[in-house]
């Protein structure tokens, strides 16, 4: 099924390429280079958490229980909402339904920012317990896990959580640009290839919580 | 533009296939959150240390499976695209190889080469089987327990 | 495009005076103006290293270090490294030559994302000037590999803000590196299949590969190491259980395929010089073309190599040594191939070309060398000596600089439309040739009498210094070396000789098709390929059969050449 083009213009062809297929493909194929990047970017600290949990398991096991698994819960269903949305927007794209994305798209960004308010709160309640693994950790430390592990598993909690984070951010802002550029007709957006670049993206940020939810908060009680 | 990549038609996944996809997704968010914190699941834990989490780690990895291949569409991208994201799941594969590092270090036998003291993380290692037998976790930070056996 | 018709090909219009503004130069999404702008950037990146290269030269002309605190020469070598592997050395062939030649080879009109390419030169420039500002506020004492715990526990100099502007260089390659990705896969023109690509091509692909699937993990690596100076998380820090050893794996898991990201397009520019001036065809293309990805797949594989003397597991050793020792096939499978090719054909010994040959000289003592290294028992000897400096230079200067300078002398005459000046053209060359083995030979003797590398005294052991006043000597003579292409190159850029479309009578679409310089679109008209790459052979089968006609008494000696061609040029066509 071939894609339809915008209701009112054709799609524009840029003059690198030579027609409208070699184009969708080339952003298609480079969008995927990038998502391989940023497999490997959050492939390198999946790694070090693996190699640290392997190290200290029961320490791990502990911890885990002190994060919120329900507000955790909670988000992925966000996630998981917010991809669907996503999905959806692009299908509404390759229909050529241009103007009907924008609801998706503000659904996805709704969800988006639910989830960095459930995060905030997360963010808040853990430091406010002194749980930010910088130097003074020890001092409000009063849990049974080993401290100086602790302050290892908390590092890794909120730099991977936090970078996932900075993706989400980056997210919405992707979006709102995508929304206005949509609804004023940018000359950038003639068909359904840069609703697909950022649902591609978006897709990522949902496929590293998915893996991070369970590696954080659904470890079993030692 | 080059004959050996035709310029195929791009695949649209039917919105049907969509909903059913979340569906699913969904269902897996709730077994995983079932498995690992549901009392009704609690005799998975006999699976040893990793137990319950080793079965997230599935759901999860089955998770991402209908993502990329449904929502991102790679099932019916083009071969380009599907080469691109398994060239990085390779590469991410092959970090892993310093993993064998970590199980290895210090264990191997080396004529004239005995080390002597401990690492830190050997250390924590120690403690942490110590503190499994004492069944204590309260030792306070910088003492350590050395054991008789040197913790192999 | 025969010599003989020599027209004037300077197109009125070409991508350089299509406008003059600052802020055209700086808005352009021409995949050729950024080439250029990226050359401006790495020649001054590059004058910055050899500036501290030759502080650190000047320092160890005496064994009591005369000139230098010990903190100030820490921070001289660090310069060093920082500029001159992620300043100069990985962008300089991929983000100048592949900038401006993939496009032109494949016969497309520009990259796949121009908008992109330009982004990933302001990436480069802010994290130059990041780092620039870093050296100011008083430089890094870690070196350019930054081992933690030095880098994130001890040092208290500038690590943060160059390790930031590292990161963002790091994106710059990146976004390269998709940038090259999409355009080998989608804009090749008809005709132009995967076994047609110049050779240049595929090894930038294959080094494109090491940029996307290596440079995230270093820029984690490093990332972390930020993270635990400005906020205190602690991932590497043994205090807190983790391993500083750690950093070194995901450091070099990137870092040693970035060995790959800087020697691999130069030996893509190696096989374009080899063929153009021996007029061969490439000996064993599909060998050269596929030796170019085993390099980049199993240079992820080795990183361990790197890491002998440190804490890790002797098993893993054992397999990263075996592993090291194969990447010696693929190089090897270049470097025949590439003498091969000579054999027969009719070889000029343009400036290029003894470019091209100092590389294959310089390449194998380079790689020869690192055999030594491979193997655990001499490594854990050599490691840390001088013998490990001088053979990394001999495969990053000997092989990556060298093949620079003979890949911008070589298509020069497309990128400015002028002709530099042959003479001081063969000069340099041979003074780089011969300063650079003055100054680096030594090393290897130094390091086997045990000189440790990043000392400046070397009072224990006087009788060291001859070799350093050597290497000193050598390296001015480098350093001349370097500066002559910058004087004659500007000025030709200015003053010099036009040239025409294909003044080396190569094959290729960049100079068959295309204009000396080309226009902003590349080409004017449609490119269809026909022919496979380096088809020099129609030209070395006549002059074979030419050879063998003379052995043979068959042929017949012509007094009047154009008379003789006025009578048989008919039926020759």
């Amino acid at each position: 099924m071939a894609i339809q083009a915008h209701e009112s213009n054709e799609p524009e062809v840029y003059f690198q390429y030579e027609d409208i297929d070699q184009q969708q493909d080339t952003y298609l194929i480079g969008m995927w280079a990038f998502l391989a990047q940023e497999l490997l970017f959050f492939g390198a600290i999946f790694f070090i958490y693996f190699l640290y949990r392997i190290n200290y398991l029961h320490d791990f096991a502990q911890l885990s229980g002190h994060l919120n698994w329900q507000l955790g819960g909670l988000n992925t269903a966000i996630l998981l909402a917010s991809s669907y949305f996503v999905a959806r927007a692009v299908h509404r794209g390759q229909t050529g339904e241009m103007k009907k994305q924008v609801n998706w798209l503000w659904a996805t960004v709704a969800c988006a920012v639910g989830f960095l308010v459930i995060k905030f709160f997360e963010y808040k309640d853990k430091i406010g317990s002194g749980l930010f693994p910088n130097e003074h950790f020890a001092q409000h430390y009063h849990y049974e896990a080993n401290p100086e592990v602790a302050r290892l598993f908390y590092s890794l909690y909120f730099v991977m959580t936090g970078l996932h984070g900075i993706h989400v951010l980056v997210g919405i802002i992707i979006f709102v640009v995508l929304i206005r550029l949509i609804k004023k007709r940018s000359s950038l957006i003639t068909d359904y290839i840069p609703t697909e670049l950022c649902g591609l993206y978006w897709h990522f940020v949902d496929l590293v919580w998915i893996f991070l939810y369970p590696l954080f908060y659904l470890i079993p009680a030692p | 533009m080059s004959e050996n990549e035709k310029g195929h038609s791009h695949h649209i996944t039917p919105v049907s296939k969509l909903n059913w996809t979340f569906f699913y997704l969904g269902c897996l968010m709730f077994l995983t959150i079932a498995s690992a914190r549901f009392e009704v699941f609690e005799f998975l834990n006999a699976l040893g240390p990793w137990g319950t989490n080793s079965i997230a780690m599935a759901i999860a990895v089955a998770k991402a499976t209908f993502v990329v291949l449904t929502f991102m569409g790679l099932r019916g991208a083009s071969r380009m695209s599907k080469y691109m994201a398994a060239i990085g799941v390779f590469a991410f594969a092959l970090l892993g190889m310093a993993m064998f590092d970590y199980s290895y270090r210090q264990n191997e036998p080396v004529a004239g080469w005995e080390y002597k003291g401990t690492t830190s993380m050997q250390r924590n290692n120690d403690r942490n089987r110590a503190d499994d037998r004492n069944g204590s976790w309260s030792r306070p930070p910088g003492v350590v327990k050395k054991e008789e056996d040197g913790g192999h | 495009m025969s010599a003989a018709a020599e027209q004037e090909t300077v197109q009125e219009k070409n991508y350089l005076n299509a406008d003059h503004t600052l802020r055209s130069w700086l808005t352009t999404t021409d995949h050729k103006r950024i080439a250029i702008l990226y050359l401006i950037g790495v020649t001054f990146f590059f004058i910055l290293g050899g500036l501290s290269a030759a502080l650190i030269r000047l320092e160890l002309t005496s064994p009591t270090g005369w000139m230098l605190s010990n903190e100030m020469f820490n921070k001289t070598f660090s310069a060093h490294g920082i500029f001159m592997v992620f300043f100069f050395m990985i962008p300089a062939i991929p983000a100048v030559l592949g900038n401006f030649l993939l496009p032109l080879m494949i016969g497309a009109r520009d990259l796949a994302f121009p908008r992109l390419n330009l982004v990933s030169w302001y990436l480069y420039a802010v994290g130059g000037t990041l780092v620039l500002i870093a050296m100011m506020m008083g430089g890094v004492d870690a070196g350019w590999t930054f081992y933690t715990p030095l880098s994130s526990i001890y040092s208290e100099t500038q690590i943060s803000l160059t390790l930031v502007g590292i990161f963002l260089n790091g994106f710059s390659s990146i976004v390269t590196g998709v940038n090259f990705i999409a355009t080998i896969h989608k804009m090749r023109a008809p005709g132009m299949t995967w076994f047609r690509l110049p050779l240049f091509v595929w090894a930038h692909y294959a080094t494109s590969l090491i940029m996307i699937l290596g440079t995230p993990v270093v820029a984690m690596a490093l990332l972390l190491v930020v993270l635990e100076r400005s906020l205190g998380v602690g991932i590497y820090s043994p205090e807190l259980g983790g391993d500083p050893v750690l950093f070194q794996h995901l450091f070099w898991f990137y870092s040693h395929p970035a060995v790959y990201i800087m020697i691999l397009p130069a030996m893509g520019v190696q096989s374009e010089l080899i063929a153009c001036f021996s007029k061969r065809k490439i000996f064993g293309y599909h060998f050269v073309a596929f030796s170019s990805l085993a390099i980049a797949v199993l240079g992820f594989l080795v990183w361990g190599h790197h890491m002998f003397i440190s804490s890790q597991s002797v098993y893993l050793s054992v397999i990263f040594s075996l592993l090291s020792f194969l990447v010696a096939i693929p190089s090897a499978v270049k470097t025949f191939n590439w003498s091969v090719s000579l054999y027969k054909g009719s070889i000029s010994f343009q400036t290029p070309m003894i470019y091209a040959l100092s590389f294959i000289g310089l390449f194998v003592i380079g790689g020869i060398t690192g055999m030594f290294l491979a193997s655990i028992r001499t490594d854990i000897h050599l490691t840390g000596t001088y013998f490990i400096v001088a053979h990394f230079h001999y495969v990053m200067v000997g092989g990556t600089v060298t093949a620079f300078m003979g890949g911008l002398h070589f298509w020069w005459p497309k990128i400015s439309g002028r002709l530099y000046s042959e003479f001081w053209g063969r000069i340099s060359a041979l003074l780089v040739f011969v300063g650079f083995n003055l100054t680096f030979f030594p090393q290897f003797i130094l390091g086997v009498l045990g000189m440790p590398r990043r000392y400046h005294m070397y009072g224990i052991a006087p009788e060291w210094l001859f070799y350093n006043v050597l290497s000193t000597a050598g390296s001015t003579v480098l350093g001349l070396g370097f500066f002559l292409p910058m004087i004659y190159l500007t000025h030709s850029y200015f003053k010099g000789r036009k040239s025409t479309q294909n003044p080396w009578n190569a094959k290729g679409l960049e100079w068959e098709k295309a204009a000396s310089p080309p226009i902003t679109v590349n080409f004017t008209e449609k490119i269809l390929v026909t022919e496979d790459a380096y088809n020099y052979d129609a030209i070395s089968d006549a002059a074979q059969a030419l050879r063998t006609m003379e052995k043979r008494g068959q042929l017949a000696v012509v007094d009047d050449e154009d008379a003789w061609w006025d009578e048989n040029s008919e039926d020759k066509s």
